[in-house]
């Protein structure tokens, strides 16, 4: 199994290539933003740490990477982003000004609602942004990546808004009252998955998140 | 929604939402090793760093922290390699710092595996720090930790060199003249006021607090729990409770009472009284949201 990882200098990419080692140790893992590679992976992992903006325009200045990725995605193989990697996925994100995405995936990426808070009180530790830490992740519909509830780390202040939420496939709680997408996806004909979780921080539980998304079996 | 009792971590009337408090495992790093002091002197050695935060990772720990109490006055090298070596065999956040004083300073700690790194004498000394490192690697990646030691004029505080034996608690009061900012590894006054520069450093881009007791830490008499509701009723961004862990008891009144986000300890760890995954088991009993840790 060919597995090409993107490097947009993001600072997670060690951590990533990390745990795929972990979970694929057969795999022939690559890093880089070689556009011929990335035409010849069977998996593609767009990791993404950092503000919207920033690696949206380290993207788009190499537009034959770009060219791979969608000849990649519309030949069907499995594509997954993490955190910003994700985001990355939507038409557009607010993050640090208004800037353009990959628009594989409808909607827009919203910084995380901040409550009202009554001034003499500490803002309950649930409603601080930006949201840092482990939340549970519930299934809104049956995916071959996430097929029951698990805990898995989150560090972000902006989420992915979807405009069709047959594309959100699990959520997860952070403010009041709306759930936010955890995973989304793009999955007939194209099989392009978004995680707004870290995986590869995630302990026993990302592995096996990331095990299902390399497993020739589960995404053949 | 609100009122139903279900699971602890679902819906809770205290917590509605499912973000698990966090509980960190701290690893103070000299030299690669693991050493803990009492009010950061008399350090002694407790293991070597890979070893102890891979068993803290297998032990329940949501995040483990490093923090290279050396650094300042000798260089990062030794706490980029500590990390390189932990990220291979920890797949769980990672924070550190300690010395960071440029945004690429806090870049090579960020490509050695850390996720987030915290800055603390070199953002005082220069604010923009934060501004520069948020601009870099996102809010979510800059933690701003602040050393805070209650003001002389507050007669408990002033009782100095306690004896970590002597279980003293903090007044409940907020000293009248506040808390002053340490830096150097709380060798340097420096005259800021705590909260004041707590809210400062989130305006300039920290994403997180870390908050430690000077006088409290390493005492095992408890968090500072009045300086922990300064500071958390002050900003919006999570605060990492830090100085003073005693017990799972003490973790419990920080987030019930401070307002933290998280706590952070390292001598009740480390001496193995207790481990990340037992504290997770009374924060579950006092309603308080905590992952389920999978296999």
């Amino acid at each position: 199994m060919r597995v090409y990882i993107v490097d947009l200098a993001s600072g997670n990419l060690r951590s990533v290539a990390q745990a795929v080692r972990r979970v694929a140790p057969e795999a022939c893992l690559d890093v880089g933003r070689d556009p011929a590679a990335v035409g010849q992976a069977e998996r593609i992992i767009l990791p993404g740490v950092g503000a919207f903006a920033a690696l949206a325009s380290r993207l788009f200045a190499e537009p034959q990477l770009v060219a791979a990725l969608e000849a990649q995605r519309a030949a069907g193989v499995p594509i997954l982003g993490i955190c910003v990697g994700m985001q990355l996925m939507a038409e557009i994100g607010l993050e640090h000004g208004r800037s353009a995405g990959l628009g594989w995936i409808g909607g827009q990426v919203e910084a995380l609602a901040q409550e009202t808070q009554d001034p003499d009180q500490a803002a309950p530790h649930s409603l601080r942004v930006p949201r840092m830490g482990w939340s549970l992740v519930t299934p809104t519909r049956g995916n071959p990546l996430l097929p029951a509830k698990e805990w898995f780390y989150f560090a972000h202040g902006f989420a992915f808004a979807a405009r069709d939420s047959s594309c959100v496939l699990a959520t997860t709680r952070h403010a009041r009252p709306a759930d936010t997408p955890a995973l989304i996806g793009d999955t007939s004909p194209h099989r392009v998955w978004g995680a707004q979780f870290h995986p590869e921080k995630s302990g026993a539980a990302g592995m096996a998140f990331l095990a299902r998304f390399l497993s020739p079996v589960v995404l053949a | 929604m609100a009122g139903q009792a279900k699971a602890a971590g679902e819906t809770n009337p205290v917590f509605p939402a499912s973000t698990a408090v966090r509980i960190i495992p701290c690893l103070d790093i000299a030299e690669g090793r693991v050493v803990k002091g009492v009010k950061f002197q008399n350090l002694r050695d407790a293991g070597d760093a890979q070893q102890v935060a891979q068993f803290y990772s297998e032990h329940g720990a949501d995040e483990i922290c490093f923090l290279d109490i050396t650094a300042s006055h000798k260089g990062r090298k030794p706490l980029i390699q500590v990390l390189e070596r932990v990220a291979e065999v920890c797949f769980v956040p990672l924070l550190a710092g300690g010395g960071v004083a440029t945004p690429a300073d806090m870049r090579a700690l960020l490509c050695a595996g850390a996720d987030k790194v915290s800055v603390n004498s070199a953002a005082v000394a220069q604010p923009e720090l934060l501004e520069a490192c948020a601009a870099q690697n996102g809010a979510q990646c800059v933690v701003l930790a602040i050393d805070a030691k209650r003001r002389a004029s507050d007669r408990r505080a002033s009782s100095d060199r306690r004896e970590p034996s002597e279980k003293q608690e903090p007044s409940d009061q907020p000293p009248s003249q506040g808390w002053e900012v340490l830096t150097h590894g709380g060798r340097r006054a420096t005259g800021r006021e705590a909260v004041a520069w707590a809210q400062e450093g989130v305006a300039r881009g920290a994403g997180e607090i870390l908050l430690t007791s000077f006088d409290q830490d390493g005492t095992r008499a408890g968090f500072d729990l009045p300086l922990l509701r300064a500071v958390a009723a002050a900003v919006s961004v999570p605060v990492i409770a830090s100085g003073g862990a005693g017990s799972a008891a003490d973790m419990i009144a920080a987030v019930r009472l401070g307002g933290a986000s998280a706590v952070l300890a390292a001598s009740i760890f480390h001496d193995r009284e207790t481990t990340p995954a037992a504290v997770a088991t009374e924060f579950r009993r006092a309603g308080l949201p905590v992952r389920e840790a999978m296999g």
